[in-house]
């Protein structure tokens, strides 16, 4: 009587454990909280419901957790502990960061100096096609608000790397008000 | 989209990728990985939350918490300290050398568990209400090390029931204190021969990928993998619940009556699957539990930023954001009943109702940090607080109420908020006012804790 979750996060893990360190890395901006977090999505993917039927299906549910989980600030401070402490155990060949100068180093650092919410809306939408309402479900957030952290995220993006971004309709200006965001009752 | 910086986060992603494309977790990353998801899993909604204060204040007075409420009253100005209940746990209970009920004893020695005797006919003849049935889990990465079934007497004799069968997973749901249990495995319902400890699956009639939610004076909540909620009765065969599939990202608990459960802050009624949300309009809402068959607690706050990849219930993230103790009709006949809490306030995480009618309740004091992890646990009757268990180890810093059965209490005491470490389970009894403790197994990296329990009761 094995598990039944135990065969896909098995299979998640060797086969994609490397995309879903990657995918965090884009969103924490280094290697040791991005292999944290990875552990943090995957226990709370598998630890909770986890019935999945492919590897992709997981990969994905996987990598909008990971993204969700970076926008919680409090929980951060916990998590940059943890990071810190599982740095620490690991055997030196465990962790390598990424080397300076390597291909994407570049949108790795620009990507780390935007507001969390921003770079969740942006990966979100512009690396996972995520509609503006698929990412406001993920991130429970308001459309509006994915609209706009969007937005500034994408601007300061074009303005450090040189690049451009065609005028999107649901990319818009919009302007925020105290408790715009909405959340479901838990 | 395929705009320019699309092409270079994509392009980035690419090659993060192919630099990790040989990355995998190292043996002990791995460990801590199927661990923290065993655990997850087996304990379901185990742990809850609590805080970082220490202090415990005893409240009298305190009505508002429990059936009769009186929003208005508040008695944190003027506590009245109330002496404790609960006797204290004895020591780590080592199996005595004079036994009175069995002439005959082999002591059992299993690495990292604690002391156990073997069980024999005459133990099992001699099981009666107070005796609760268990696991013992690794309380550290230890994919290989299987589980174990116990038995406890009242007293704290353990008994070594059997070894699971490796990477099985047990969640004891009812048990009459005869020879075999219901329990849920990661493959579906099945029972459990405590003589054997085979494991023979009895699905009465659930769909094969049912997983359990609760189990309730012997009723069973469970939901397939598309949200679809099932019952099974105490006796005879399951039966779908009407109503549609269930999104259920928090606790899904049935009413001590059983004949509805609360998701979110949604209650359904078993029977016609007819469904009340009693979360007051405009505020963040946890569901605690059950404060009677018609009644559900919940902690309710200002709004406040949420992790919607956090499935564990959140106690207080915001200690600014006036968390209140709501009590809400079931079937939404009156209005909630709303009392905001303040400084020194328990911050409830789990609200449990016991056949006597009192309320088993696990927090922590509100004070001016988030809360993670309950500390206290209460005993409140109509008008007195009681703790539910007094002293215990120094590094047992964390307690929930893990369950209720009729009057008896289990206690979770944990020396981690979240993550692995020793844990012990008290066993309280509300009416006689004994307590009994599982403790801990022994050493450090093979050490085995308590996981799931099932008391008898009277």
């Amino acid at each position: 009587m094995s598990p039944g979750w135990q065969p896909m996060l098995q299979a998640l893990v060797q086969e994609r454990y490397g995309a879903l360190v990657a995918r965090a890395t884009l969103v924490t901006g280094t290697r040791a909280e991005a292999v944290d977090i990875v552990h943090d999505a995957l226990v709370a993917t598998f630890g909770a419901r986890a019935e999945f039927g492919t590897v992709a299906q997981a990969e994905q549910y996987v990598c909008r957790a990971i993204t969700s989980r970076s926008v919680d600030r409090i929980r951060r401070r916990g998590r940059e502990r943890r990071a810190v402490e599982r740095l620490q155990a690991m055997a030196p060949t465990s962790v390598t960061d990424p080397e300076p100068d390597v291909l994407g180093a570049d949108v790795v650092a620009a990507l780390a100096d935007l507001a969390p919410r921003e770079r969740a809306c942006v990966l979100l939408r512009h690396l996972d096609d995520l509609s503006v309402q698929e990412t406001a479900q993920v991130l429970a957030l308001s459309e509006g608000a994915v609209k706009r952290y969007t937005a500034d995220g994408i601007a300061r993006l074009n303005a450090r790397l040189g690049t451009t971004t065609p005028p999107a309709s649901d990319v818009v200006t919009v302007h925020l008000v105290p408790g715009e965001e909405t959340r479901d009752d838990r | 989209m395929t705009d320019d910086l699309a092409a270079r986060l994509r392009a980035t992603r690419d090659a993060y990728e192919a630099r990790e494309t040989d990355a995998r977790p190292d043996d002990a990353e791995l460990a801590a990985l199927y661990r923290d998801v065993r655990r997850h899993r087996m304990l379901r909604s185990v742990r809850s939350v609590g805080v970082a204060a220490a202090t415990v204040a005893a409240v009298a007075s305190v009505g508002w918490y429990g059936l009769n409420v009186a929003p208005d009253v508040h008695p944190a100005g003027t506590p009245t300290p109330t002496g404790t209940a609960t006797p204290t746990p004895g020591p780590t209970a080592t199996p005595s050398t004079t036994p009175s009920a069995t002439p005959v004893r082999t002591p059992v020695e299993h690495a990292g568990m604690p002391t156990t005797w073997a069980l024999d006919e005459t133990v099992l003849a001699s099981v009666g209400p107070g005796w609760t049935l268990a696991t013992y889990v690794p309380s550290t990465p230890h994919l290989s090390t299987p589980y174990r079934v116990v038995l406890s007497s009242p007293d704290g004799e353990l008994y070594d029931v059997s070894e699971l069968p490796e990477d099985v997973v047990v969640t004891f749901l009812a048990w009459g204190g005869g020879t075999t249990a219901a329990v849920a495995t990661s493959e579906g319902r099945a029972t459990y021969d405590l003589r054997t400890g085979e494991l023979t699956p009895d699905p009465r009639g659930l769909p094969a990928d049912a997983r359990v939610h609760d189990a309730r004076g012997g009723a069973e909540l469970w939901l397939t993998s598309d949200g679809s909620p099932w019952v099974v009765p105490a006796t005879g065969p399951a039966r779908p619940v009407p109503g549609g599939t269930w999104e259920v990202t928090g606790l899904a608990g049935l009413s001590p009556d059983a004949t509805r459960a609360v998701a979110g802050s949604v209650v359904v009624d078993l029977g016609t699957g007819r469904t009340t949300s009693v979360a007051p309009a405009g505020l963040d809402c946890t569901t605690l539990g059950w404060a009677d068959a018609a009644t559900v607690a919940l902690l309710c706050t200002d709004p406040v930023e949420v992790d919607p990849g956090d499935f564990q219930p959140y106690l207080l993230r915001d200690p600014a954001s006036r968390p209140r103790y709501v009590l809400a009709a079931a079937d939404g006949s009156s209005g909630p009943q709303v009392r905001e809490l303040r400084t020194g306030d328990l911050v409830p995480s789990r609200v449990r109702a016991l056949r006597s009618g009192a309320l088993a309740v696990a927090g922590s004091p509100l004070a001016s940090d988030p809360i993670s992890c309950a500390t206290t646990t209460e005993l409140r009757r109509s008008d007195t607080v009681e703790q539910l268990v007094g002293d215990r180890s120094t590094d047992l810093r964390w307690a929930t109420v893990t369950d209720v059965f009729g009057d008896v209490v289990h206690v979770r005491l944990d020396a981690a908020c979240e993550g692995s470490g020793p844990v012990e389970l008290a066993v309280v009894d509300t009416v006689t006012g004994t307590t009994t403790l599982l403790p801990r197994g022994e050493g450090n990296d093979q050490m085995m804790v308590p996981g799931s329990a099932v008391t008898r009761t009277g």
